[in-house]
């Protein structure tokens, strides 16, 4: 008894100077604004890895993930011209076909397979560009109608150019280019070159968002008018995005036919243009991450799910209509959740060890360190060049 | 960019400049309805120049013929001397023509930072730049906190514009056209619907802008003109009725009749009813 008595005196004494939860609470807040920074590069570190070895095996998972990435480069490039400027395409697997077929038939005209690697984005450039200016003149639903026609019209290609096309039948491309000891005629190298394109094209979709161009796309889709009225010639803006938007799905195209060997018509179908914005939506529209997670999860609906349920695309239908209904902003607007309930609390616990802080201040704990990271928290945001 | 030495002269001293802004009998017509007929304005460079009239007088319309945003069906829009009346709103931007929207125009979806920026970008090349992000311009960066501080907003830099106060999108809708640094402004009603204190500090903003400035305003609250103005064109049905300095539209008969009149028939016009006009 009289032991008991004691512990518990002496054991109160030390902690005097602050209440354990305060201590907790500021631990929380230092770890959470030291994080902040990291958590980003680390979480891209960690699937990148991931990723590379999956890649590895031979299996389902791999073959799976090859052509996610595939899709996810031309759902990447769909939401920079959607998410971003508002123009919400269906004619972009129209695009990637071209990608593809271009590859196919300049290898099939005996052109060597890197010279048809770049007929093929060569041709994709020249029609994203031609047709641009018809569909750049457009906006809103209207420019969505233009496009499910111009898609619909390289389909009608594809499908009947059968001199060229071969049309239903599709054509099979015979060998990959290979230089040095990179040879895509080796899964392997074919599965990391194929990574390797889409983390550029992310990276370089990244560095497009955030430039004063990308601004302009979002002032684009926020207030068209607006803009003009502060100097910009608007249709350049929009019609630039289209062009980068429709590059990258023919670069998606000629990875798409070096993972397939086949190109044929229905990869240019109108549904192939609705999973793409599928994608876009259910990854998140304006972001450039969840439209590739939205691609990871379609072609696994189409691959795994078609498998064992042969009415997949109600799945697929419910899983948007889930999606859009209980977070509008896709995946990724989860994610985005997460960051901003994650700066509210570092506010909170900031407010509150700033209030409460004088009096305790005297335990004279690591003062330093938090007020100098104190500038960038407040959540205004993080532009603190000289 | 010019450090303004002194408070800009309001009253008529400075010796009659070259027309800054010049509508040549300008006509619009929607389908058979003649919003604006046979309008004639010369604003001198530096002038301070309002224009009023009740709803419905083809104020917006003739704002929208002078910066673009509609053809006029008929005469000509000159800005210093160049014809531009086939010139898209853009190409006027550049020629220095910054305008305010009646109907509050900013970019909701972006933060305060983010519109101001696009802002001073809009007349840059840099607008089209793609590969270095627009955080690190640490000029307009600068250019974009000096702005927001002028105005109440510096607080304000990371919010969305959508949670902005109506006050604040007003200001920050000003500022907009101001990150041009115009010679020509137009302010579509830029007090609407601000309260009396905002009033004042957008009165205060507007006599702070440097005096080599044209400033061309729709405005009904008539105090607010008085401060703002040296003088002004009355519009009804289209039509300029008179033009002359605010004392003068103030006394001129027409002017009480069509104006300020109708709302307060027995009136005297000595202290006019704030935005009377409502109908």
């Amino acid at each position: 008894m009289t032991a008991a008595d004691r512990r518990p005196a002496g054991a109160v004494s030390p902690a005097g100077p602050g209440p354990p939860a305060s201590r907790l609470a500021r631990l929380t807040l230092v770890t959470l604004e030291r994080s902040r920074p990291l958590i980003a590069p680390a979480a891209g570190v960690a699937v990148a890895v991931i990723l590379v070895l999956l890649l590895q095996g031979n299996g389902f998972v791999s073959t799976l993930i090859e052509d996610a990435l595939v899709y996810a480069i031309a759902a990447m490039a769909l939401d920079f011209m959607a998410g971003y400027a508002g123009m919400i395409s269906l004619a972009q697997a129209g695009f990637l076909g071209v990608g593809a077929y271009g590859v196919a038939i300049a290898e099939n005209h005996f052109f060597s397979p890197w010279v048809a690697v770049g007929i093929a984005l060569g041709v994709v450039l020249v029609a994203g560009l031609a047709l641009g200016i018809v569909a750049v003149r457009t906006k809103g639903v209207s420019f969505v109608i233009i496009t499910l026609a111009l898609g619909q019209v390289l389909y009608g290609l594809a499908f009947q150019w059968t001199g060229l096309s071969e049309g239903d039948n599709g054509i099979t491309l015979a060998s990959l280019p290979s230089v040095g000891p990179i040879d895509l005629n080796d899964p392997l190298t074919l599965k990391m070159t194929v990574l390797v394109v889409f983390a550029v094209t992310a990276l370089v979709l990244l560095l497009l968002v955030h430039s004063p161009f990308g601004l302009s796309l979002r002032g684009v889709r926020s207030n068209e008018a607006r803009l003009t009225a502060l100097g910009y010639r608007t249709g350049l803006h929009r019609y630039l995005a289209w062009v980068i938007a429709v590059f990258f799905a023919g670069v998606a195209g000629v990875l798409y036919i070096f993972v397939n060997s086949l190109i044929s018509p229905t990869t240019m179908a109108f549904s192939a243009d609705g999973f793409l914005v599928v994608m876009v939506v259910l990854g998140g529209l304006g972001s450039i991450w969840g439209p590739a997670l939205g691609a990871l999860v379609i072609v696994l609906f189409q691959q795994e799910l078609s498998t064992y349920v042969s009415r997949w695309q109600t799945v697929m239908g419910l899983t948007l209509i889930a999606v859009v209904v209980l977070s509008p902003g896709g995946f990724w607007g989860l994610v985005r959740a997460a960051g901003r309930r994650r700066d509210a609390l570092i506010a909170r616990l900031r407010a509150r060890q700033d209030g409460g802080a004088a009096p305790p201040g005297g335990a004279g704990q690591a003062a330093g360190p938090p007020l100098a990271l104190e500038p960038a928290q407040p959540g205004t945001d993080p532009r603190q060049t000289p | 960019m010019t450090a303004a030495p002194a408070p800009p002269a309001r009253p008529a001293d400075p010796p009659p400049a070259r027309p800054a802004l010049v509508a040549d009998h300008l006509w619009r017509r929607f389908r058979g309805v003649t919003a604006v007929a046979d309008v004639s304005l010369r604003i001198t460079e530096g002038a301070r120049f309002g224009i009023i009239g009740p709803n419905g007088a083809g104020k917006t319309t003739l704002f929208n013929l002078l910066s673009g945003e509609l053809r006029p069906s008929s005469g000509r829009v000159a800005l210093f001397g160049q014809d531009v009346t086939t010139l898209r709103p853009y190409r006027r931007a550049a020629l220095g023509l910054g305008r305010t929207f009646q109907i509050t125009r900013v970019f909701s979806d972006l933060t305060v930072l983010e519109n101001l920026t696009l802002a001073l970008h809009g007349l840059s090349r840099s607008k089209l730049s793609m590969l270095r992000p627009w955080r690190r311009y640490p000029g307009k960066m600068a250019e974009a906190e000096e702005l927001a501080a002028s105005f109440g907003l510096a607080g304000r830099l990371g919010t969305r514009a959508a949670e902005l106060s109506h006050g604040e999108i007003r200001e920050l809708e000003v500022l907009l056209a101001l990150a041009l640094r115009p010679r020509v402004l137009l302010l579509d009603e830029p007090a609407a619907g601000l309260s009396p204190a905002e009033r004042v500090d957008i009165l205060a903003l507007l006599r702070s802008l440097p005096a080599e400035l044209t400033l061309v305003m729709i405005e009904h609250d008539i105090d607010l003109l008085r401060g703002a103005v040296d003088s002004a064109a009355v519009l009804h049905l289209g039509a300029l009725v008179v033009e002359g300095t605010m004392r003068e539209i103030q006394q001129d008969d027409r002017v009480r009749e069509l104006y300020l009149g109708r709302t307060a028939p027995g009136a005297r016009p000595g202290g006019p009813g704030q935005a009377g006009a409502g109908s």
